[in-house]
């Protein structure tokens, strides 16, 4: 019972200071505890803010709404907010308390609609709750001539700004930052009034804290005020009767949402970025003008607008071209970046059927995409395959018969489970050189593998068919000899993907799930032109080292980090972890059944699952001799100044780069770890895992300084 | 004409022309002078090494394998080739077929402990064979190495050293079986036809001791038929179909052994062996098709694995020798002796090896019994040959010498010569040093043992 209420109040403290962070996108709860503690810095309007979002979070909690979303926050925020406004305009006292907990209650309200009404249209509610709410507020105080009870909730002494007249002077107190130029001072500014606040220190202060949790969403805050503040100033605003202090914060938070956190930073999106500066005047301009006419204030309108207005743009694309909106948003937006880059090659094979090779042993590819001969316009994504000895020759002998081929009257099989969609026989094999146009294809076979998805074979061998339409086919499975039939000079396999049943339709660039290429085992790739390349023989000795089941327990231990003892786990998306409780470290992997790879890893770096993730991060079940290529994620960069310049870079390029290179050789996994800077190598850290009987035995590491062991003893 | 240079002798000879109609083996006898081996000239060699002289071609050693791998994996997903130590287990050599991906097969513990000295790991060698001693079994089976089974007693001896060692050892059964040719190697394993291999093959598994891993066969050697061997896989595949499905045992792997003919011609042998030994892509074609027409489900289809070594290294060497004397026998016929024999070239007893002169020569050509040097009579490598009229000290190069010769020969009336090879590169390494006396007497020892 003890324990229940413990992890109850963990998650309900969570959810109070993911509410805070969540203001910057931040995932942080040290960043969330940092702004909750700034907020402070005007005690009574910070603690309305804590009061309300602790209040809003505690009844969705016991309304039994949607938990996850409750601990991430996303209630929280705009009764941070709200509360903070109550506090900073209204006097202190119990009219206002009462009031303050009738206006949460609006504000949770006004967020599960929201949401539910946003999210079917995949857009997020940012904070239009909470503008909605502040206007409610703003317009019953305005009644307090008639409604006696509200009239202590006006005029307070406390009272900042007087609201609905902008007219006011900004308070220029800070007389210490002077030595700033005005555009800093008004960018400071602009954060703390994110809390009504109009405290340069308090700016600086969520300004820091802001380039400590993430260098992009800095340099974008920067990009987007001072843009907005010179653009101000161009078309002649006037400090004094529409101070920029009023509206400054929303082109930060727009900068952050629109160039960093909802879209995939890039060199695009930073332009958006700019581009949004304008739009958002004329928002702001046009907004503030309207709402005057009820002495109500524009706020945080235009960035909620203009944010959500190109985000449903985006989403609305027929193709998802750059900007790239974020699916999944890690920690900070260089991390979804860094991930993003990096998946979007290493996980591309996920939205793909798995398609093989259709031939056994190597074979080079003698045309690729886009080739040079007969690969062009609608039929441009396909193969030609031939067969060639170490001296690149087609055929032995003089190679005057089609028999000299190597690749003459070889199988040619399913490249992947389908049935037999057409089969196309009767084409004689051509004389060497010569070219039959009227039947281009020659004999082929059509496999339907999935809707859209066919894959056509041709120039095959006259009455060499073994399979007929309608076959169910597995993998592998012996389809007719290669031949020389069709357009077709000298015997090679024609290959290509096509979305329809009928021969020659248009192509799809598909890649093939795994072959291997001089030795490299290849994921998910398209083989080029030149390429000698073979399917993979599966190692069921190495998969058998790898099976991880949920539940079950390992116990490792080194010299170096002592005993730990890790549970092999499942998440609610279903993807399975293994987590060590000593260090409370996470890493989620994936095993294919083709494959072992780790997909994220979370925690300290003194972990011994740390260097099991970087020993294993790739593991391809495949027999014989062979490496495998892959890359960290940036994330794992170990020299905070060089990550700290690689952050502010990230959108427009890297010059840092981390390698994981693993080879298979007499039963051991040899990997490495290798950080490159520009090239240079600053840090190489070579694994090596050896196997016992059915399991993993060690894995033994060496950096640059020292070795050491970790021992799998189950 | 350059008067400084010695013009070439040429012993005179007689011969009567015979004008006819040219017979099934052509008309000529036509020979083209092997003024080289692979760019290395053989006087060079002969003059750093001496004669008799080895000569490997590591071009040729990885041609062939690359070849044989090409005709069988574009046919058959899982191949696997297992180097046959027996036909030559120098290093060197059997370093070139590990680099190219080939595991080791080995018939005793001498050559088990050669293949991990050259680095194959324990579960990638094969261990055949009648006679494995105990020791050599518990270190196979502490390995992990595949060990086929011969017979009944070593079954047992198995058993006892799983229980002993608590290891379950990696086994296949050695099958035996007609394949419709004359060769029957029945006493190898257990037979196909009488049921004794599934005899076995029941006790196998009802025993729980072992992992049976695979089916093996070796149905002979210098197999002239492709379709020998289509009727062995079928009958193993169908063997190994009974198992899975009638046992419950998944058979990994089938492995076809060895056998495949090399381009040498045997002494019965009407034609050339160029022209009537079944190629690498003809033995594919039988053994793959073979193995298809069995109702293995495509995903389950065993590994197969060949142990050929014969037709991988047979033309990969040649043996050059130097003419020591020229007579002629008490019929007129004539006799060349050269200083390779029978005790290096062991092979010559069943193959009539191509023999090229190493030095150019003129358009006539006489009838010769080639001998070796050895104070024996059967010290004959060729009974009849056509050569151009060779003098004493010139170089003859025997070729198709690669397999079998230099681990068959042996220490007779003189000591065995060097061994080299030519790399790709042409640059020449030693593979196996000259013996000398000291080669000998070292292992001679005169000590009484009090037994």
């Amino acid at each position: 019972m003890n324990e229940e209420i413990k992890v109850e109040l963990k998650s309900f403290v969570k959810s109070i200071l993911l509410s805070y962070a969540g203001i910057f996108f931040s995932k942080s709860q040290w960043f969330g505890l940092f702004l909750l503690l700034v907020s402070m810095i005007y005690p009574v309007a910070g603690l309305c803010g804590l009061l309300c979002c602790m209040f809003v979070n505690a009844l969705a909690f016991s309304l039994s709404l949607n938990r996850e979303k409750v601990v991430s926050g996303m209630y929280g925020f705009n009764a941070v907010f709200t509360g903070i406004a109550l506090g900073s305009f209204f006097p202190y006292n119990s009219n206002m308390i009462a009031f303050l907990f009738a206006v949460s209650i609006l504000v949770l309200f006004l967020e599960v609609w929201m949401d539910d009404v946003f999210e079917r249209r995949n857009v997020p509610f940012l904070a239009f709750p909470f503008l909605i709410c502040l206007w409610c507020v703003l317009l019953v105080a305005q009644q307090s001539d008639d409604f006696t009870g509200f009239t202590g909730l006006m005029g307070g002494d406390r009272s900042i700004l007087q609201l609905g007249d902008l007219s006011l002077a900004p308070l220029l107190e800070d007389g210490f930052w002077s030595f700033l130029p005005t555009v800093f001072v008004e960018y400071f500014k602009s954060f703390s009034f994110i809390f009504f606040q109009t405290n340069v220190m308090a700016g600086v202060c969520i300004a820091l804290a802001l380039l400590f949790y993430s260098r992009i969403a800095f340099s974008l805050s920067l990009i987007g005020f001072i843009g907005g503040y010179y653009l101000y100033d161009f078309i002649g605003g006037e400090i004094y009767h529409l101070p920029i202090l009023y509206f400054g914060f929303n082109f930060i938070l727009t900068s952050i949402a629109v160039g960093g956190y909802f879209i995939i930073p890039s060199r695009n999106s930073y332009l958006w970025t700019l581009l949004l500066i304008p739009v958002q005047f004329m928002v702001i301009l046009a907004s503030s003008r309207l709402l005057s006419y009820v002495y109500l204030p524009t706020f945080s309108l235009s960035f909620c607008m203009v944010s959500v207005l190109f985000l449903y743009l985006l989403r609305r694309r027929k193709s998802f071209t750059s900007p790239v909106l974020a699916y999944y948003m890690e920690d900070n937006p260089e991390a979804t970046l860094y991930y993003y880059e990096l998946n979007k090659n290493r996980m591309a094979t996920l939205n793909y059927l798995k398609i093989y090779l259709p031939f056994m042993g190597v074979w080079k590819v003698s045309q690729g995409h886009d080739g040079q001969y007969t690969h062009k316009k609608a039929w441009k994504q396909a193969w030609d395959f031939v067969v060639e000895d170490s001296d690149n020759r087609q055929f032995s002998g003089d190679g005057t018969h089609l028999s000299d081929y190597y690749c003459y009257m070889k199988p040619v099989i399913a490249p992947a489970d389908g049935t037999v969609e057409a089969v196309f026989d009767g084409v004689d094999d051509n004389e060497l050189g010569a070219i039959n146009d009227k039947q281009n294809w020659g004999n082929y076979v059509v496999i339907k593998h999935a809707d859209g998805v066919y894959s056509a074979l041709c120039h095959l061998q006259k009455d060499s068919f073994k399979c007929r339409v309608g076959q169910k086919l597995e993998r592998g499975e012996f389809l007719a000899l290669c031949g020389n039939s069709g357009h077709s000079p000298y015997p090679h396999l024609h290959f290509q993907i096509q979305t329809q049943p009928e021969m020659g339709t248009q192509t799809m660039d598909f890649p093939i799930a795994t072959y291997l290429a001089a030795g490299e085992v290849k994921v998910g790739t398209c083989p080029q032109e030149g390429e000698s390349i073979s399917n993979v023989e599966s190692n069921a000795q190495l998969s058998s080292y790898y099976q991880f089941e949920v539940g079950d327990e390992l116990v490792v231990t080194s010299e170096k980090y002592g005993e730990e003892r890790w549970t092999v786990c499942r998440d609610i998306y279903n993807y399975t972890y293994i987590y060590c409780a000593n260090k409370k470290a996470y890493a989620w992997f994936e095993n294919d059944g083709s494959m072992f790879y780790f997909l994220k890893y979370k925690g300290t770096k003194s972990c011994n699952l740390y260097h099991f993730f970087c020993s294993n991060y790739k593991v391809p079940f495949v027999a014989g001799v062979w490496f495998v290529k892959d890359a960290f994620p940036l994330v794992h960069q170990q020299n905070g100044w060089v990550k700290f310049l690689q952050d502010i870079v990230a959108p427009f390029f890297s010059f840092v780069k981390i390698e994981y290179k693993a080879s298979l050789e007499k039963g051991e996994l040899r990997s490495t770890y290798t950080d490159k800077v520009s090239g240079r190598v600053v840090e190489n850290v070579q694994y090596e895992t050896s196997y016992s009987k059915n399991r993993l035995a060690f894995v033994s590491v060496k950096t640059r300084k020292q070795s050491w062991k970790i021992l799998f003893i189950k | 004409m350059d008067s400084s240079k010695k013009i070439r002798y040429e012993r005179p000879l007689i011969k009567p022309i015979n004008a006819m109609m040219p017979g099934k083996t052509g008309k000529d006898t036509y020979l083209v002078p092997v003024l080289d081996v692979d760019g290395v000239p053989v006087s060079a060699l002969v003059e750093k090494y001496g004669s008799p002289l080895f000569v490997f071609s590591e071009r040729k050693q990885r041609e062939n394998i690359q070849r044989a791998k090409r005709s069988f994996t574009t046919r058959y997903p899982k191949v696997h080739f297992a180097w046959s130590y027996k036909t030559n287990y120098l290093d060197g050599i059997c370093k070139i077929f590990h680099e190219e991906g080939s595991w080791a097969e080995v018939v005793s513990g001498f050559e088990y402990d050669k293949a991990i000295r050259n680095g194959v790991s324990g579960n990638h060698i094969i261990f055949n064979g009648p006679a494995k001693t105990k020791d050599d079994l518990k270190k196979a089976i502490t390995n992990g190495s595949f060990i086929h089974i011969d017979n009944m007693d070593e079954l047992y001896l198995l058993s006892d050293l799983s229980d002993e060692l608590s290891i379950k050892p990696k086994v296949a059964v050695r099958v035996n079986l007609d394949t419709e040719i004359n060769q029957i190697w029945d006493r190898f394993g257990f037979n196909y036809e009488n049921g004794q291999a599934w005899d076995v093959l029941c006790k196998i598994v009802r025993m729980d001791k072992f992992e049976l891993k695979g089916l093996h066969c070796h149905i002979g050697t210098f197999i002239l038929t492709a379709h020998a061997y289509a009727v062995a896989a079928e009958k193993m595949a169908n063997l190994a179909c009974n198992v899975k499905q009638k046992l419950g045992v998944n058979i990994e792997y089938l492995d076809m052994g060895g056998g495949f003919a090399s381009k040498n011609t045997l002494k019965a042998s009407y034609l050339g062996g160029a022209d009537v030994c079944p190629s690498f892509d003809e033995y594919a074609e039988a053994i793959s098709t073979a193995i298809y027409k069995a109702p293995f489900k495509t995903s389950d289809l065993p590994v197969l694995i060949l142990e050929t070594g014969r037709a991988l290294i047979d033309d990969a060497a040649c043996l050059i020798s130097t003419v020591l004397s020229n007579k002629r026998s008490s019929s007129g016929r004539r006799f060349t002796i050269i200083d390779a024999g029978v005790n290096m070239l062991f092979t010559s007893f069943w193959y009539d090896h191509k023999v090229s002169p190493a030095q150019p020569f003129s358009k006539y050509y006489e009838d010769v019994t080639l001998y070796g040097p050895l104070c024996m009579n059967i010290d004959v490598i060729r009974e009849f040959v056509s050569l151009p009229l060779l003098n004493r000290g010139d170089h003859l190069v025997i070729h198709n010498v690669g397999a079998y010769n230099v681990s068959q020969w042996m220490q007779f009336i003189t000591l065995r010569p060097y061994v080299v090879q030519v790399s790709r590169e042409g640059k020449v390494s030693v593979l196996r040093k000259r013996e000398t006396i000291e080669t000998i007497v070292n292992q001679e020892s005169s000590t009484t043992d009090n037994l």
